[in-house]
């Protein structure tokens, strides 16, 4: 499928994590940090409570860009962290090409919250 | 933070596509469990910290004062299930910089994931970030 600068790749929102999901998560990924399960660790680290993983959000990028073009065709992507994910947060994500030379793809990626702060930035690359 | 860490290379460790963690993970996400489905992401720095590289350890990273700040995949061939990968990590950057609360380190460690013929199929960068 031909792709083109400005074009909308997906814009999905991902129910937020409950604490037994988190607890999936960091077992799924060997993720010992007790930030992300232990109520008092995450208090004691500064926060209201534990913290979504940000590669949740990596994952979630990752997966549905793999839905959309196709995971064979998946170069690159690169996230940066912008804000802590806490649980039952609901993320609005969306993708959104923005450059296409030749054979590859650029796009630009975000996850929100629900009030409109931005958690994650990417962009990745793929295959035309 | 430590600084002295800069360019340290940690020894290779063996990473297995393990399909009991990948339904972890897809039910961490909320997804079905479909193998097929799995993130490419799959593969992380984490697995080496109980395979000899731990990386909060190695940097002095106070898990109460860390952040990750980011990540970055870069595919080069598939992974099969079973696969076994020999993954080295080696510490690329440190830089120190001061926010408005104190003093910020950050460490973006790369990860190289290889079959037993050398052939390179992922590198991983991680951002880790420690605050004051």
């Amino acid at each position: 499928m031909a792709h083109r600068e400005g074009d909308r790749l997906f814009e999905v929102t991902v129910p937020g994590a409950d604490r037994a999901r988190l607890a999936d998560f960091s077992a799924g990924t060997e993720d010992p940090n007790p930030i992300h399960t232990d109520e008092e660790f995450a208090k004691a680290a500064g926060f209201p409570t534990v913290l979504q993983q940000g590669p949740m959000t990596t994952a979630h990028f990752a997966r549905l860009l793999a839905e959309r073009v196709g995971q064979d065709r998946l170069r690159w992507l690169d996230v940066t962290f912008t804000a802590p994910v806490f649980p039952e947060e609901d993320l609005r994500i969306e993708a959104v090409v923005t450059a296409v030379e030749g054979d590859a793809v650029t796009c630009a990626l975000t996850a929100a919250k629900a009030d409109g702060t931005v958690t994650a930035k990417a962009e990745a690359g793929f295959g035309a | 933070m430590n600084m002295e860490r800069q360019g340290y290379v940690y020894p290779p460790f063996t990473v297995r596509a393990e399909r009991a963690l990948a339904e972890k993970l897809l039910r961490g996400q909320g997804a079905a469990v479909d193998l097929e489905t799995v993130p490419p992401t799959y593969m992380i720095f984490l697995r080496g910290e109980t395979r000899g590289a731990n990386l909060f350890e190695g940097l002095g990273i106070h898990r109460k004062r860390a952040l990750h700040g980011g990540q970055r995949y870069e595919w080069y061939e598939p992974i099969a299930w079973d696969e076994e990968l020999s993954v080295t990590a080696t510490v690329e950057k440190i830089t120190e910089k001061q926010g408005r609360s104190g003093k910020i380190w950050f460490a973006d460690v790369a990860l190289d994931y290889a079959r037993a013929d050398g052939t390179r199929v992922l590198r991983e960068i991680t951002r880790l970030i420690e605050r004051e």
